[in-house]
């Protein structure tokens, strides 16, 4: 592109990128700022009791089991269910490059579950676990297996139940990230692996998933982001007023700043929470570009 | 890539992998089905023979889907998330498509920082920025009110928008604005006249994904909306499960589920292969 063409098009890129640069900043940009200073003050929302308290937000946060117990559970979700979904989507993808029949088909209805709201698919997994008559108190009491009948949505047991319902929904997504990856490894390398004898799952293994490190990298980091802030889902069977022993990070700050039945308002220590929650999307996401770097350089 | 051998005899070795497919479809297929017929029973029935058919699934489809229409009000939340969503969605491609345009097809100083501030909220929990938020709504009188849920989602939806569009635009090929050029054409003639047309493929594919995800949205419209009669469908379903765990209506609720969630399925029967397309795009950046 020359040089000169861009100059005298200085007005174009202003008036091009203005419109969604101001939208995205006032409703967006400069309030996640106005959080990070907000997560400094003691605040209950009347504005002349702003007090500026300085890390003491977070200082008691560490000493605050609340958000130790609330960190767990949204790792089973992240952690756990991050597992579970990537172990499933690269079995899939292997099973997916053999030379099967109606493979659009399969992938569309693996896909189709992320279309549907958070708030749907809370409430329909609720029915999936309801212990009158959902399916699975019906199949465990058919099998005797009275232990896993449920109750399922109990407090003890619904952060587990409902990340089920989380892997249900993203697999299919993820899945296609991972496919796109594999669609690009040429057909020839396939075929070299094929008449050296390696077995379909060997190639696969050796030479087609060390090629996908990139678009695993992209994955991993959207998984890990949007776990981590995973609301609809949960809220959609815990509101109004989710018990303590269910929350996770997202929902504890919900809680403490304006969510509460009657509200709370800790407005600064919530948005402190909203801060560590933020903080942990963006070293997860560092720690998924660590591993790909290192991937690159073995290949 | 097959094999003679393996052409010969194909669907017995492959029969596992058939076998696995289907039951994760058919689950996937069979909780939506059971969602939809339970929308057609009653409650005795809904408790009492879960597995079964219903038995007069018109009469008490009429009176559940009535019921959630009507009395439960998802007849109005319908219509305000339409305006919602329609209004979000163009507002989101108004500002993203010239924006990713420029980013994806010009030269200048900041290109790449203005890029990656536009997509940095990808990576933002929504649930951070609830105090901030509510002040900023408040002090501009938008807070409870549709136009500042509009304003809000189709903020917050840019960077998704931008992501993808910029993917596109970077795509099309060159010789097209340089034929554009060469006859004389500004950059604001090409854009309107050469780039938007052939991109609307990509265009749609974005609008598509705008429209679920704003149609699905939940947290902010629980944030920002007070009114009953401002609720979105999201809200609705919401509010209509916490009086139903009440008044055990279930089926009602089944009916309301299935409201819902139509509009997404309809368009995902319909362009599955383009959203599909449009996301292996994203991720190929």
């Amino acid at each position: 592109m020359k040089r000169s063409r861009v100059r005298g098009n200085g007005l174009l890129v202003v008036s091009f990128l203005l419109p969604a640069i101001a939208l995205y900043s006032l409703f967006f940009a400069f309030p996640v700022i106005r959080a990070l200073v907000v997560s400094l003050f003691d605040w209950n929302g009347f504005s002349g009791d702003m007090k500026f308290v300085g890390l003491a937000n977070f200082i008691n946060i560490t000493q605050d089991s609340l958000f130790w117990e609330a960190i767990g559970r949204t790792l089973i979700i992240s952690v756990g269910g991050g597992v579970l979904l990537f172990g499933l989507v690269l079995f899939l993808g292997g099973v997916l490059l053999r030379p099967l029949r109606f493979k659009r088909v399969f992938r569309a209805i693996l896909f189709f579950p992320v279309v549907l709201p958070g708030i749907a698919v809370g409430i329909i997994w609720a029915f999936v676990y309801n212990y009158d008559w959902g399916p699975v108190s019906g199949v465990a009491g058919a099998l005797g297996l009275e232990d896993l009948q449920g109750p399922w949505l109990a407090p003890d047991r619904i952060i587990p139940a409902l990340t089920v319902a989380v892997v249900w929904t993203y697999a299919g997504y993820y899945l296609l990230l991972v496919l796109a990856g594999i669609d690009r490894v040429p057909r020839d390398l396939l075929e070299a692996a094929r008449l050296d004898g390696a077995s379909e799952w060997t190639t696969y293994r050796r030479v087609v998933l060390p090629m996908v490190g990139d678009v695993m990298d992209i994955a991993l980091i959207l998984w890990i982001v949007g776990s981590l802030r995973i609301f609809d889902v949960i809220a959609a069977i815990t509101l109004p007023m989710p018990s303590t022993s269910t929350y996770t990070l997202s929902i504890y700050v919900w809680s403490q700043t304006v969510g509460g039945d009657p509200p709370v308002f800790r407005l600064g220590y919530g948005t402190a929470l909203g801060v560590i929650l933020l903080a942990l999307a963006i070293l997860g996401a560092g720690l998924s570009r660590l591993r790909g770097s290192r991937q690159r350089i073995e290949f | 890539m097959e094999t003679r051998s393996a052409s010969r005899a194909p669907s017995l070795r492959q029969a596992p992998y058939y076998a696995i497919l289907i039951v994760l479809c058919a689950f996937t297929i069979g909780l939506l089905a059971w969602v939809v017929l339970g929308s057609l029973k009653s409650n005795i029935e809904i408790f009492g023979s879960p597995w079964s058919l219903p038995s007069n699934p018109i009469a008490n489809g009429i009176k559940n889907y009535s019921t959630a229409w009507t009395t439960a009000h998802l007849g109005d939340y319908f219509f305000n998330s339409v305006v919602v969503t329609g209004a979000s969605v163009v507002l989101i491609l108004a500002v993203a498509a010239p924006a990713a345009y420029v980013l994806a097809r010009m030269l200048f100083i900041g290109r790449s920082t203005l890029s990656y501030y536009l997509i940095a909220g990808l990576g933002v929990p929504h649930v951070l920025i609830v105090v901030p938020l509510i002040v900023l709504m408040t002090d501009l009188h938008l807070v409870n009110t549709l136009p500042g849920l509009i304003l809000v989602y189709s903020a917050v939806n840019v960077p998704f928008a931008v992501l993808l569009l910029t993917g596109f635009f970077r795509s099309l090929p060159q010789e097209l604005e340089d034929a554009a050029a060469i006859d004389g054409a500004s950059r604001f003639t090409t854009f309107f006249r050469v780039m938007l047309p052939i991109a609307r493929p990509g265009i749609g594919t974005a609008a598509v994904f705008a429209f679920v995800e704003v149609w699905n949205e939940f947290f902010l419209a629980l944030l920002l909306i007070r009114d009953g009669e401002l609720r979105t469908m999201p809200l609705g379903i919401y509010s209509l499960k916490t009086a139903m765990t009440m008044t055990a209506n279930w089926a009602g609720l089944y009916a309301g589920i299935v409201i819902l969630i139509i509009p997404a399925t309809v368009i995902f029967i319909l362009l599955a292969d383009r959203m599909m397309r449009g996301l292996t795009l994203s991720a190929g950046k």
